[in-house]
């Protein structure tokens, strides 16, 4: 059954939104920076028990001028699950809240950020630099980046320093931009991600079978069926300690008289054998001075991890069992196809004068994935909704 | 070679190809449609959604990265 959500609004106390009528507007002496704010609320919410509510703000300013930003985010998550792999650990539902906070800067032709995830049980701190450089009087613009993320996952109810998975990746991306002519640009960009560490998720179990009863598994067999045929206790995931990933991406985006168009195309390959390919178009009409609305669609096809199987078998060696090396339950290293369809429409507030301007937009999408060789479910219907409000004042 | 070095490679091979191939000169007064928002990811871009994507799909990389061990994957 197709979930639906809604989103909340959030409203930004910084300032009024009333109009300046343009005379006043002349008169008046121009901020110099510029200062932009914003709210976003999302919630997510999917046919396997998994809702999220996002509430996210930022604030930044800069100087375009001189070439200088700072700028900071903080988002949080509300994840609600009771996901049919929660059911079968025979665990219950669970409430978890996420913290993140970013901060950035940059100072042409270089940027940083770095930001800090954190919840009860999970650590993530990244940290990133940037540089840009353009050529051939900008018709080409260079960019590259490295950034460093160091991950810590532990259970709950124990300490750090008692229990930890720990994951580090070194991730570089290297891309251009090129103008193509008055209204077409592309964007090419390369990433490797370099992988190494412990990416199991703690409480992630999963059922061993008998080489007779691993046959009669098939895809999205129920909890009950899975509880029937398999052996007595359970295992946990257990994948390769190191994994290089490799995406490349080409964006082309074309402007017309009151229309964008924008497709882009990423191609992804790892060493865990995981081939992707994920399309992404996107068309946004100017209906009035002030009104955009779009509609995007987005396709994604992955092949699945080299050990990820259906049904694991163990052998029986004496009164013990021969588990296989490698093992993982997550579907997203399973074979899968995704398509998503999303609406979304802007509104800029104000007499148009971007000396106050407000912009408020709403976003909506809708996914169906289909998992070819997984467990408990072969389908999935997932429902995003967001609402942003944004201020800027220059 | 493996799978994964050829996909560098050609991604490499694409990157230093392409301004090879003569795009057309555009003068900076020429580039109005090139400058305006909607040609931004950014115009359309959430925070929720890149995390989403990120975590439903097994590849990485063209966007966000998934940077959590939340719950909804």
């Amino acid at each position: 059954m197709f979930a639906l959500g809604c989103s909340i609004g959030m409203l930004l106390a910084a300032g009024s939104a009333h109009a300046t009528p343009p005379k006043a507007q002349a008169k008046e002496t121009a901020l110099p920076v510029s200062i932009k704010a914003d709210a976003e609320v999302s919630y997510y919410i999917d046919t396997d028990g998994v809702s999220v509510v996002t509430p996210t703000s930022g604030f930044a300013v800069g100087d375009a001028l001189r070439g200088w930003s700072v700028n900071a985010t903080y988002m949080a998550d509300i994840v609600t699950a009771a996901s049919v792999d929660i059911v079968a650990s025979a665990s219950e539902r669970w409430t978890e809240l996420r913290h993140v906070v970013s901060v950035g800067g940059s100072y042409e032709p270089v940027a940083v950020r770095a930001s800090l995830s954190q919840e009860p049980d999970y650590t993530s701190i990244t940290g990133g630099l940037s540089g840009t450089h353009a050529l051939d009087d900008k018709h080409v613009q260079l960019r590259g980046g490295y950034s460093y993320m160091h991950d810590i996952a532990g259970r709950g109810d124990t300490p750090f320093s008692v229990y930890a998975l720990e994951l580090n990746r070194h991730t570089f991306q290297l891309g251009s931009a090129f103008v193509i002519n008055r209204s077409t640009e592309l964007t090419l960009s390369a990433d490797v991600a370099l992988e190494h560490g412990r990416q199991e998720k703690p409480y992630r179990y999963l059922p061993v079978f008998s080489a007779d009863a691993a046959a009669l598994i098939g895809t999205g067999d129920t909890v009950n069926k899975v509880n029937r045929l398999r052996l007595p206790g359970r295992m946990e995931e257990r994948v390769p300690e190191s994994r290089q990933r490799f995406a490349f991406t080409a964006r082309l985006a074309r402007r017309a008289d009151a229309a964008t168009w924008m497709v882009k195309e990423r191609l992804y390959a790892d060493s865990w054998s995981v081939l992707a390919s994920t399309s992404d178009v996107r068309y946004l009409m100017d209906v009035a001075k002030r009104w955009v609305l779009w509609t995007s669609i987005r396709g994604h096809l992955q092949t699945g991890a080299s050990f990820h199987q259906l049904a694991y078998e163990a052998k029986r060696i004496g009164d013990g069992l021969q588990l296989p090396e490698l093992r993982t339950g997550d579907r997203e290293l399973s074979p899968l196809a995704a398509a998503t369809f999303g609406v979304g429409a802007r509104w800029d507030i104000g007499d148009g004068s971007r000396r106050l301007a407000w912009s408020l937009s709403a976003q909506a999408e809708g996914t169906h994935t289909e998992y070819f060789d997984t467990l408990y479910i072969d389908r999935r219907h997932a429902f995003l909704g967001v609402l942003q409000l944004q201020k800027t004042l220059e | 070679m493996t799978s994964c070095q050829r996909w560098l490679l050609l991604a490499v091979l694409m990157l230093v190809g392409v301004p090879l191939t003569g795009c057309q000169r555009v003068a900076p007064y020429q580039r109005g449609r090139l400058a305006h928002p909607t040609m931004s990811e950014d115009y359309t871009s959430c925070r929720g959604r890149e995390h989403v994507h990120a975590v439903h799909e097994g590849a990485l990389g063209g966007s966000a990265n998934p940077a959590s061990g939340c719950g909804c994957n």
